[in-house]
């Protein structure tokens, strides 16, 4: 072997055996491991903070302080029933409404409240009965052309018999709860669900457009509701607009976009100014005020008194034409 | 010692191991032709000591760096870019809080209070109250408090008065000094808004229906700098000063946040509006660590977070709601920031002070 050959198998041997690599890792190892315990222990000490209970909690003490302090004051019973329903303890809130309900049988708030545990607890049968007691009791009652606690048990009692598959059942109690309250968005979902198992299209059509008047966004079932609905009447330019209110409503913009244009340029002029409204919806949402204003004025072009065009044009800076006369 | 000489000793040491390393360890060094296992063992090895090693210097960094910040981990620089802070705890025990602040590292929380005896309150880091901070009987009778700044050079704690159409000064102790003398403004005088600068330069806005002026005082009381906007502002709750000296002031009752360069130039408005980003009720706003802009939509019932260095302003999103749980606001008002990446809001209706944190 030449000296050369001597150096190069030398250099090609490591410097570092295997024996002390290997101890390089496990002491490494280790040490990585009291690193980042330490770190932990650090970072937990100075990021922790217990600062008590949470408001709710602070609440829900009070509350049981004040009926250990007079168990007989129901008002002090509800609160605390009220709270733990709230906090989701529904056996606690369950408890305290039955006590209610031993000293004041026809408590409407107990009654309403137990009903909304079983409800929850999907006890269908026995929450049905508590909403029947609720409504023997409010139905003659003075205020009981506009009682909240009447219309909501109408309402659960609709929802009960749906899910019973008793859509006359549901039918009649979701009409009673419209009755007390005509501006409920989930009853005139409801009613629209209820219509569509009865194969009323059209109806449910109706109730389902009655539903989005009051919350127009934010919800995306009943546009797929509509869409069914409008399928089954084969209104294809009403269906391309419940698609298009879909696909905004799932954050699909560029869709909805695309769907919006179309229906404004088809035929019906109702639906090409919703459509051209909701473009310019998108477009203030975009920050793009002038093309929002366009699509404004585009509706007054077809409807020259929409007065949701002008409050638009108002809002965006630009005087509406009628306003600058 | 030469090259050679060194090679020959790590092969005298691997070859008289007790042969406890495994198969082949000294085939290396003996044979000089090392065998494909103990190829292998030597490749495992080394991946595990550069892995070791990797992780050793990436936890190590990030125990520095948060030996440095103190900063929770989700505040890792390039994590909070475009992202808004989560609710953390609450500190109770105040009455309707208006406005909030806080010291660097957060272990000094000044909260003024509307509710029953109106006065500031001084909290700790973990929420006990450890001082009130009332103005003596020769100030009057009627006082609101309503904000509170902190001037980073002597940590006094100024505290603006509504009913008194004032500024008191306090220790950085607790203890009631005097009321600020201002030197310069001509005309009523009525603080509300107030923030320092780095340099300890106190900027205050006016509580008027109409008013284009934020002042800006040396610490002696001399105006020093009248910064004028464009159009009027009608009750600006809140102003906010980088480190650069770009500024922000809330203009409450007209719905919009203006965003000016260190030059006092408007540069951005965020109007009132139902878009993303539009305000309703802007009250107070802080810059915080992380460099974003926050202001508190009492209307809203939330904080809209944006970004801004002087020229465009962009939207990054909001946090809060609604209600009475944690992380939900009934009609929060002020907003303060330490330099740990946590953020202040007092939430009025809930009686409590929100930290927030990236």
């Amino acid at each position: 072997m030449t000296m050369t050959q001597d150096r190069q198998a030398l250099e090609s041997q490591p410097k570092v055996s295997d024996r002390a690599l290997k101890r390089l890792v496990m002491w490494g190892g280790i040490a990585l491991v009291i690193l980042f315990a330490t770190f932990c222990v650090i970072y937990y000490l100075g990021q922790h903070k217990n600062m008590g209970p949470s408001m709710v909690d602070r609440q829900i003490t009070a509350g049981e302080a004040a009926v250990r302090a007079d168990p007989n004051n129901i008002g002090d019973r509800l609160s605390l029933a009220q709270l733990y329903a709230a906090s989701n303890r529904q056996a606690d809130a369950l408890q305290q409404y039955t006590v209610v309900l031993k000293a004041l049988p026809k408590n409407e708030a107990a009654l309403f409240g137990k009903a909304s545990i079983l409800f929850a607890q999907n006890k269908l049968n026995e929450a049905r009965d508590a909403y029947n007691a609720l409504i023997t009791v409010a139905a003659t009652g003075e205020m009981a052309g506009a009682d909240p606690k009447l219309q909501g048990a109408r309402y659960f009692l609709a929802v009960i018999a749906y899910k019973q598959s008793d859509f006359a059942g549901a039918a009649g109690q979701v009409k009673e709860a419209l009755r007390l309250d005509p501006t409920d968005s989930d009853a005139w979902y409801l009613t629209a669900q209820v219509a569509m198992k009865q194969n009323a299209p059209q109806s449910a059509a109706a109730a389902v457009e009655k539903a989005l008047m009051f919350v127009p966004s934010g919800w995306c079932d009943p546009y797929a509701l509509a869409i069914n609905a409008y399928t089954q009447l084969k209104q294809a330019s009403q269906l391309a607009f419940a698609q298009a209110r879909e696909s905004m409503c799932n954050g699909d913009v560029a869709a909805a976009t695309t769907g919006f244009q179309s229906v404004a340029n088809g035929g019906d002029k109702t639906l090409a100014t919703k459509a051209l409204l909701q473009l310019a919806a998108v477009s203030i949402n975009a920050g793009d005020t002038n093309t929002a204003r366009g699509w404004l004025n585009k509706i007054l072009a077809i409807d020259p008194k929409n007065a949701a065009a002008k409050a638009g044009l108002t809002q965006l800076g630009t005087p509406s034409p009628s306003a600058t006369k | 010692m030469s090259t050679v000489d060194e090679a020959q000793k790590t092969v005298e040491a691997t070859s008289s191991s007790d042969g406890a390393n495994g198969a082949g360890e000294g085939v290396i060094a003996t044979a000089g032709t090392p065998d494909k296992q103990s190829r292998w063992t030597r490749k495992r090895l080394l991946i595990a000591a550069g892995l070791v090693g990797a992780l050793f210097v990436l936890i190590g960094a990030v125990f520095v760096w948060y030996l440095i910040t103190h900063k929770p981990i989700s505040s890792l620089p390039g994590l909070t870019d475009n992202a808004t802070p989560h609710y953390r705890y609450s500190v109770y025990g105040v009455n309707q809080p208006l406005g909030v602040a806080v010291n660097s590292d957060g272990s000094r929380i000044y909260v003024t209070q509307s509710g029953g005896t109106q006065k500031a309150l001084v909290f700790d880091g973990d929420g006990k109250q450890i001082q009130v901070l009332t103005p003596p009987a020769t100030t009057g009778a009627n006082h609101l408090p309503v904000y509170v700044a902190l001037d980073p050079n002597t940590g006094e704690a100024y505290v603006s008065d509504r009913l008194a159409g004032a500024i008191y000064v306090y220790s950085a102790t607790g203890k009631y000094e005097r009321a600020f003398t201002h030197v310069g403004v001509t005309g009523v005088w009525a603080p509300l808004g107030m923030t320092f600068d780095s340099k300890g330069q106190l900027y205050v806005t006016q509580a008027f229906a109409s008013t284009k002026s934020i002042y800006v005082f040396s610490t002696s009381g001399n105006l020093v700098r009248t910064i004028t906007t464009s159009t009027a502002m009608s009750f600006p709750n809140g102003v906010a000063v980088d480190a650069k000296g770009n500024i922000v002031v809330t203009d409450g009752n007209n719905g919009r946040a203006l965003f000016l360069n260190a030059a006092g130039k408007e540069v951005s408005q965020v109007h009132a509006g139902l878009a993303k980003g539009d305000l309703g009720l802007p009250r107070g706003v802080a810059f915080d660590s992380e460099g974003h802009v926050l202001i508190v939509d009492a209307t809203d019932q939330g904080v809209r977070v944006y970004g801004f260095a002087g020229e465009t302003v962009n939207y990054v999103g909001t946090f809060g709601d609604q209600g009475v749980g944690d992380g939900l606001f009934q009609y929060p008002n002020g907003i303060a920031a330490d330099t740990r990446a946590h953020v202040y809001v007092t939430d009025r209706v809930n009686n409590r002070v929100q930290v927030w944190s990236y």
